[in-house]
C-alpha cells in the first residue's frame, strides 16, 4: 500500500471526519427547516432575487433532504462508520477476549495509600471473603498463590465494550433502511368517493399513476366533531375486492392503518363532493325571486333580464368553510365575481364584518339581488395514503441496536480488579487495584467494598 | 380544587425554593440548603398531585387521557421531569448547588404555562391524530430526555462558574460548587442518559408517525430539529470519548445542546410543522 493510500484510509476511519460529517449533516438538516421545501418553496422562490434563486436551485436548497449533497454526506458517514469500526473493532475484541492476568505488579508498584487496608483476619480467611464478594459481582475470578501472597483477579462487563459497535452498526442499518425505502419503496394516495371504487394509486413525485391488482371500495366515510368543533373521528369503511369478490373489509381510522395486497393504507384526508345536487336560489329586495339546480359552466338569465349569471366553479369544501360556488354576474353595466357559501350565516357569525372586508365572499354584491346555496344528497370522499416501505424492518432493527447499544454503554462498564493479600503481624494486609473503561465513581465504590470485605470489623456490610 | 390552581401555587413554591438555593450559594451558608430542598420536595408533591388530578378530571369529563397532549400539559410535565431528576440527583450525589441552576428552569416553565395568556390550560379532547398510546410513551420519553439535558445544562453552568476566576460573586460562590471531577462525571452521565431518552423519544415518535401518517420519518421541522439535537449530543459524547474533551469544553457543549433542545421544543413553533399543536 502506498503512503498516500494509507493516509486516505486513516482519514476515512478518523473520528475527526465523523465529527465533521455529523456537523455538516446537522447544518444541512437545519437549512431544510429554515428554507421552505418542495411545494412550499414555489411561492418563496418567486420572491427571491433571480441570482439567489438560481444559486438556491443549483445547490438543491429547495429539496435539501433529497439533494445529491445530503445523500452524499449520509453515504460518507456510512463509509466512515464502516472504516472506523474495521479499524477499531479488532482492538476492542482483544480487550474483550484478552484474558485476565492473575497479577499486575505494575499497578501495585504505584498504588495509592487509600487502596490498602489492614485486617485482623488471616490472609487465607480475608482472601476467602474477598473472593466471595468478587464472585458475587464479577464474572470471571482467579486465585493464585505467589511470593507476594495470595493474588485474586476478577473481571466483569467486558461485553460492554461492544455497546458502541452496536450503536454504530445500528446507525448503518438506519441509513441503509432509509435508502432502501427511498429506492424500492412506494408512496401514493387514492381518492374514493363514498359508494365508489378505485384501483389507481397516484404516486408521489409526479410519477405516472399505478393500477393496483385489486379494487378498494369506500362504503361510508364518517366524520365526527367534539362540541368545541375540533375533529373527533375520521373513519372510512372500506372493502378490498379482487375479481369482484370482497377479500377483506374493515374500518380505517387515523392511527389504525389497514394492510392489503402488500400495501399499508392510512386515513389521510377527506372532502365533500359536490356530487349531490346544488341548488342556487336568489331573492330581490328580500323577496324570493327564483332558484335552480346548477352545475359548473351553467349560464342563465335573472328574471326580467336583470342580469346574466355564469357558474364558474363548484367546490365541496372551500378553505374549510364548506360548500361554495363562484358566480360571475353582469347586467352589461356592472360585472361582479363572488363566492356563495352554503354556510354564510355561520361564517358571518364567526367573522363579524367579513363581507365588508372581503367583497369576494359577499353573496349580495350584485345588489339588490342576494344569492344563497343549498345542497341536497351531499357525499364525502376519502383520501387514503398508501405505502410500501421495504426499508422499515431494517430501520426498526437499526433503532433497536442503537438503543440496546446505548443502554449497554450507560449501564455497564468493563471492570477488572486485582487483589493482593499479604501476611502481616496480627493479621493481613490487603491491597486492591482496579481498572474500568468508564464510571470511575462506580469503580471507586467497588474498591471500597472489596477492601471492607476482607476485614472482620466490617462483616455486616 | 382545580389542577391549574395547584400548578399556580407550585410555581411560587419553586420560586421560593430557588430563592433559598440562591441565598445559600451567594452567602455561602449551608443552613439555607435545608429549606430550599424541602420547598422543592413540597412543590414536587403538589406538582405530582396536580398531574394526577388533571388526569382524573379528564376522565370525569369523558375524554380521559394522560395529561400530555397539549402545549400547557407539556410545559407542566417538562417542569415536573426536571424536579424529578433534580431530587434524585440531589439525594444521590449530595451536590446541593444544582438547585440554584435547575429550579429557575423548572420555575420558568411553570410560570410560562400559568401566566402567558396564549397558553390554553383547558383539558382538551384528543384529535384523531393524537388518539394513540404512543403519544403517551413518546411525550414521556422526550421530556425525560429534555430534563436530563436540563440537568447537564445546569452542571455545565456550574463548571463554567467554578472555572471562571473572575466570576462576579467571587471566591465564596466558587467554594460552594463542588470539585470539577464530580460535576464533570455527572454532566457526562446526564448527557448520555438524556441521549438515551431522546433516542427512545425519536424512536417512539417514528413508530407513532408510522401508524398515523404512513411514514416513520417525513423531515417535518420538529422531527428534523430533534435529529439536530440528537447529533449535537452525539458530537458531545464523541468529543469526550474520541478526542478526550473534558471540563469547560464539555460545559459549553452542554449549553449549546440545551439551546438546541429549547429550539426543538419551542422555536419550531415558528416554523410550520405537523407538530404545531404543541
Ligand atoms: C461515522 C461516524 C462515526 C464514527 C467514526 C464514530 C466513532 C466512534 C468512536 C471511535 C467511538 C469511541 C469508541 C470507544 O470508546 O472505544 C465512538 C463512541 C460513540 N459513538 Fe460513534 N462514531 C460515529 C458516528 C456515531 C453516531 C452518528 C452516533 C450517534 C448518534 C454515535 C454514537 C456513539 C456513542 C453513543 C459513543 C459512546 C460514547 C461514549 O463512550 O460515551 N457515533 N464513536
Amino acid at each position: 500500500m502506498t503512503n498516500s493510500h494509507n493516509r486516505f484510509r486513516v482519514f476515512l476511519a478518523s473520528g475527526r471526519l465523523a465529527i465533521a460529517l455529523l456537523s455538516m449533516i446537522a447544518l444541512g438538516a437545519l437549512l431544510g427547516t429554515v428554507i421552505p421545501q418542495q411545494i412550499e418553496a414555489e411561492a418563496f422562490s418567486g420572491r427571491l432575487h433571480p441570482v439567489l434563486r438560481t444559486l438556491f436551485e443549483a445547490l438543491q436548497l429547495f429539496d435539501v433532504y433529497h439533494s445529491i449533497w445530503f445523500v452524499l454526506l449520509l453515504s460518507m458517514l456510512a463509509v466512515n462508520l464502516i472504516a472506523c469500526s474495521l479499524d477499531r473493532f479488532p482492538v476492542a475484541w482483544r480487550q474483550i477476549r484478552g484474558g485476565l492476568p492473575p497479577d499486575r505488579p505494575d499497578l501495585f508498584a504505584s498504588l495509592r495509600p487509600d487502596r490498602h487496608r489492614n485486617s485482623a483476619l488471616s490472609p487465607a480467611e480475608a482472601a476467602d471473603r474477598i473472593e466471595t464478594r468478587l464472585r458475587k459481582r464479577q464474572g470471571r475470578v482467579t486465585r493464585t498463590q505467589t511470593g507476594q501472597g495470595i493474588c485474586l483477579a476478577g473481571e466483569a462487563g467486558a461485553f460492554s465494550r461492544l455497546g458502541v459497535y452496536f450503536v454504530h452498526l445500528g446507525i448503518l442499518l438506519l441509513i441503509a433502511g432509509g435508502f432502501a425505502g427511498a429506492v424500492w419503496g412506494l408512496k401514493g394516495h387514492v381518492e374514493i368517493a363514498e359508494g365508489g371504487t378505485a384501483d389507481q394509486l397516484q404516486l408521489a413525485g409526479g410519477k405516472a399513476p399505478r393500477t393496483l391488482d385489486f379494487q378498494i371500495r369506500c362504503d361510508r366515510f364518517v366524520v365526527e366533531h367534539y362540541e368545541s368543533g375540533a375533529p373527533k373521528l375520521f373513519r372510512s369503511d372500506l372493502a378490498f375486492l379482487r375479481n369482484g369478490k370482497v377479500e377483506m373489509a374493515g374500518a380505517l381510522l387515523v392511527n389504525h392503518p389497514l394492510d392489503f395486497g402488500g400495501l399499508r393504507f392510512y386515513q389521510s384526508s377527506y372532502g365533500r363532493l359536490p356530487g349531490g345536487r346544488q341548488t342556487l336560489s336568489w331573492t330581490r329586495r328580500d323577496k324570493p325571486a327564483g332558484g335552480r339546480e346548477i352545475h359548473p359552466g351553467n349560464r342563465f338569465e335573472l328574471p326580467g333580464g336583470a342580469g346574466e349569471v355564469e357558474v364558474l366553479r363548484v367546490e365541496g369544501d372551500l378553505m374549510r368553510m364548506g360548500p361554495a360556488v363562484k358566480l360571475s354576474v353582469t347586467d352589461g353595466k356592472r360585472a361582479f365575481q363572488f363566492w356563495v357559501f352554503e354556510r354564510i350565516e355561520q361564517i358571518k357569525a364567526a367573522n363579524p364584518g367579513i363581507l365588508a372586508q372581503v367583497p369576494l365572499m359577499n353573496p349580495g354584491l350584485f345588489s339588490p339581488w342576494l344569492f344563497s346555496l343549498e345542497q341536497t344528497g351531499e357525499r364525502y370522499f376519502t383520501v387514503l395514503q398508501a405505502a410500501h416501505d421495504p426499508g422499515a424492518p431494517l430501520v426498526a432493527l437499526g433503532a433497536g441496536l442503537v438503543l440496546g447499544g446505548l443502554i449497554t454503554v450507560f449501564f455497564f462498564s468493563h471492570r477488572r480488579f486485582w487483589i493482593r493479600v499479604e501476611t502481616r503481624e496480627g493479621g493481613s494486609r490487603i491491597a486492591v487495584a482496579g481498572q474500568s473503561n468508564r464510571d470511575p465513581a462506580g469503580l471507586e465504590t467497588e474498591i471500597r467494598r472489596l477492601l471492607a470485605a476482607g476485614d472482620a470489623a466490617e462483616e455486616r456490610t | 380544587m382545580s389542577d391549574t390552581l395547584i400548578i399556580g401555587w407550585t410555581t411560587f413554591v419553586y420560586l421560593a425554593s430557588f430563592a433559598f438555593y440562591l441565598v445559600r450559594m451567594v452567602h455561602g451558608r449551608e443552613r439555607w440548603s435545608a429549606p430550599a430542598s424541602w420547598l422543592a420536595r413540597i412543590g414536587f408533591a403538589m406538582h405530582s398531585a396536580a398531574l394526577l388530578l388533571r388526569w382524573k378530571n379528564s376522565y370525569d369529563l369523558g375524554i380521559g387521557h394522560a395529561p400530555l397532549s397539549n402545549f400547557y400539559e407539556s410545559l407542566v410535565f417538562f417542569s415536573w421531569s426536571i424536579l424529578f431528576i433534580h431530587l434524585i440527583l440531589e439525594g444521590r450525589s449530595k451536590i446541593r448547588g444544582l438547585g440554584t441552576f435547575l429550579m429557575p428552569v423548572a420555575f420558568l416553565l411553570l410560570a410560562y404555562a400559568s401566566m402567558v395568556p396564549g397558553v390554553n390550560n383547558r383539558i382538551q379532547p384528543l384529535i384523531p391524530a393524537l388518539q394513540s398510546n404512543w403519544l403517551t410513551v413518546h411525550v414521556l420519553t422526550c421530556f425525560l430526555g429534555y430534563a436530563f439535558f436540563a440537568a447537564a445544562f445546569a452542571l455545565g453552568i456550574m463548571i463554567l462558574l467554578k472555572s471562571d476566576a473572575s466570576a462576579g460573586v467571587g471566591g465564596r460562590l466558587r467554594q460552594r460548587i463542588p470539585a470539577d471531577d464530580a460535576l464533570e462525571e455527572l454532566l457526562y452521565q446526564g448527557a448520555l442518559l438524556g441521549f438515551i431518552f431522546l433516542s427512545l423519544g425519536i424512536a417512539t415518535g417514528s413508530i407513532w408517525a408510522h401508524s398515523a401518517w404512513g411514514s416513520y420519518w417525513s423531515w417535518d421541522p420538529k422531527e428534523t430539529w430533534s435529529l439536530i439535537t440528537w447529533i449535537v449530543y452525539a458530537l458531545m459524547l464523541h468529543a469526550r470519548a474520541v478526542r478526550g474533551w473534558r471540563g469547560k469544553r464539555m460545559a459549553w457543549l452542554s449549553l449549546f445542546g440545551f439551546a438546541s433542545v429549547l429550539f426543538t421544543y419551542l422555536g419550531v413553533n415558528y416554523l410550520n410543522s405537523l407538530h404545531s399543536y404543541f
